[in-house]
């Protein structure tokens, strides 16, 4: 268990990961269409799909300590993310004959310019078919996906483990853990559509220009995950020194 | 046609929210029905923030100002005894809610310019409106941790669901809201529904069986006057269903 104190810095902590992590997991709606490079759905949908594996991960760790449950967390959400993004290519290649290709690279507009895979070294341009932004999940899209599922996965642990330790004086365990969980889905929510706005709906990860807008993400989790850790651990207080029954 | 205002529809909602909840509080169960302009209040901003056209569509906001709606509620519910002092909860959950909701909303506008017309608004709106329904389902249900997943996603469907299912060309105001009713009306009869099955139910059997047969006429009512309007609108947009004579 951790101080109150400590645990809402942990809240905080964990809501700006989370906020963060958007930015690196590759996700665009016209992916569904292969029209586009990243995980058929929208950013934050995505990363809160990731986020929840997190936590159900790191709720069956959490007699083990922090370490181990932000681990879980981190884990289990990235082992989702992999999973999905492996059986997107998978379809994307056999399915329609698309090979994974990151559009913004094969452009020559990704944040480390050049137009080969920054990781593999595999050239991109002339694999987008015309009109697209490229399509399916190459190598370092999948590598920026796996690092921002491990951020979010760890921020959801945190979270979750923080508002775990603040209720658990106040109610029973079983009842803490799911307590805690929803919480800590709630403010992952609250997180990571935040982002969305920013990436209007479609990224490629670390590679993607979108992510020297960062800042603003970083700024507005901040804030709000502040607000929203103030308030649980006011509402701890209240519940666990029995002020008001 | 005059579309009803965010600022009158929303404080109806409260009123009503607040209202249904104290009934509920004080074992008149059959309050639950004073919930059901919550959820047309909450969807009706739903539709104000998306139609817009957000990078992240209707989901993500339903997600979002349900998130902030529900967490406020499940935390509140932890000090203040929803049953014992129902007074100091709804005003505990009305306030968090609001400022929770406003201020992300603030920092989407100002701080990552969404500039969206009307957003701190109308997020504030979703999140007071969708915590007043969450209070209500927890006084109903009891507080049986293991159903909180399950209040919070009906109720996120529940908004997010009837501007998604009737956007695009001919979208109207009334249709939506009227959509919003059926759903409204469809939640409330599952809560019902539930509160029956599980074990520890906050309220007496008679009451949820009330709750149930309210809810399921509200359905009725709701499908029938809803299905009217999409009938009407489909003539409007495709110009058949009258005799070329008449044009």
């Amino acid at each position: 268990m951790v101080d109150p104190l400590i645990a809402t810095i942990m809240i905080i902590a964990g809501g700006v990961l989370v906020g963060v992590c958007v930015h690196f997991i590759p996700a665009s709606a016209t992916g569904a269409m292969a029209a586009a490079t990243g995980i058929a759905t929208g950013p934050s949908m995505l990363s809160a799909g990731a986020g929840l594996t997190g936590i159900y991960a790191a709720a069956y760790s959490i007699d083990s300590g922090l370490v181990l449950v932000i681990v879980s967390g981190a884990v289990g959400s990235a082992l989702m993310l992999l999973i999905t993004i492996f059986c997107g290519n998978i379809m994307l290649a056999f399915g329609i004959g698309a090979p994974p290709v990151s559009g913004q690279t094969a452009s020559g507009k990704s944040t480390f310019g050049g137009t080969k895979d920054i990781i593999t070294g595999f050239e991109q341009e002339g694999y987008a078919s015309p009109g697209t932004d490229g399509h399916g999940m190459p190598f370092q899209t999948a590598v920026s996906g796996t690092i921002g599922a491990l951020m979010g996965g760890a921020g959801g642990a945190l979270v979750f483990y923080a508002v775990y330790s603040m209720t658990l004086p106040g109610i029973a365990t079983e009842n803490a853990v799911t307590l805690a969980g929803i919480v800590a889905a709630g403010v992952f929510l609250i997180n990571s559509v935040l982002p969305a706005y920013v990436l209007v709906g479609k990224t490629e990860g670390m590679f993607d220009m979108k992510i020297r807008s960062m800042h603003r993400t970083f700024i507005s989790c901040l804030v709000t995950s502040s607000i929203v850790a103030c308030v649980i651990y006011a509402i701890s207080w209240l519940a666990v020194s029995e002020v008001i029954v | 046609m005059k579309e009803i205002q965010i600022h009158t529809l929303f404080g109806a909602a409260l009123l009503s929210g607040i209202a249904g909840i104290l009934l509920i509080g004080h074992g008149i169960s059959i309050g639950i029905v004073f919930l059901w302009l919550p959820f047309l209040s909450a969807a009706n901003s739903v539709r104000g923030m998306a139609k817009y056209g957000l990078g992240t569509g209707n989901a993500s906001i339903g997600y979002w100002g349900t998130a902030v709606g529900a967490t406020s509620a499940f935390v509140s519910s932890l000090p203040f005894s929803c049953r014992s002092t129902p007074l100091l909860y709804v005003a505990a959950v009305v306030a968090i809610s609001l400022v929770v909701g406003l201020a992300t909303g603030v920092l989407a506008d100002k701080v990552i310019r969404m500039k969206i017309p009307r957003i701190e608004l109308n997020s504030a709106v979703i999140a007071v409106s969708t915590a007043l329904i969450t209070a209500g389902s927890l006084l109903i249900l009891g507080s049986n941790y293991g159903l909180y997943p399950f209040i919070y996603i009906i109720i996120t469907l529940a908004v997010l669901h009837p501007y998604n299912a009737s956007t695009g060309a001919g979208e109207n105001q009334k249709r939506t809201l009227m959509l919003a009713l059926v759903e409204a009306c469809m939640t409330t009869l599952a809560i019902g529904i539930v509160a029956m099955l599980v074990s520890g139910s906050a309220i007496p059997i008679s009451d949820v069986v009330a709750i149930v047969v309210v809810s399921a006429c509200g359905l009725l009512v709701a499908v029938v006057a809803w299905y009217r309007l999409v009938k009407s609108d489909i003539y409007e947009i495709r110009w058949t269903g009258y005799s070329p004579a008449e044009h």
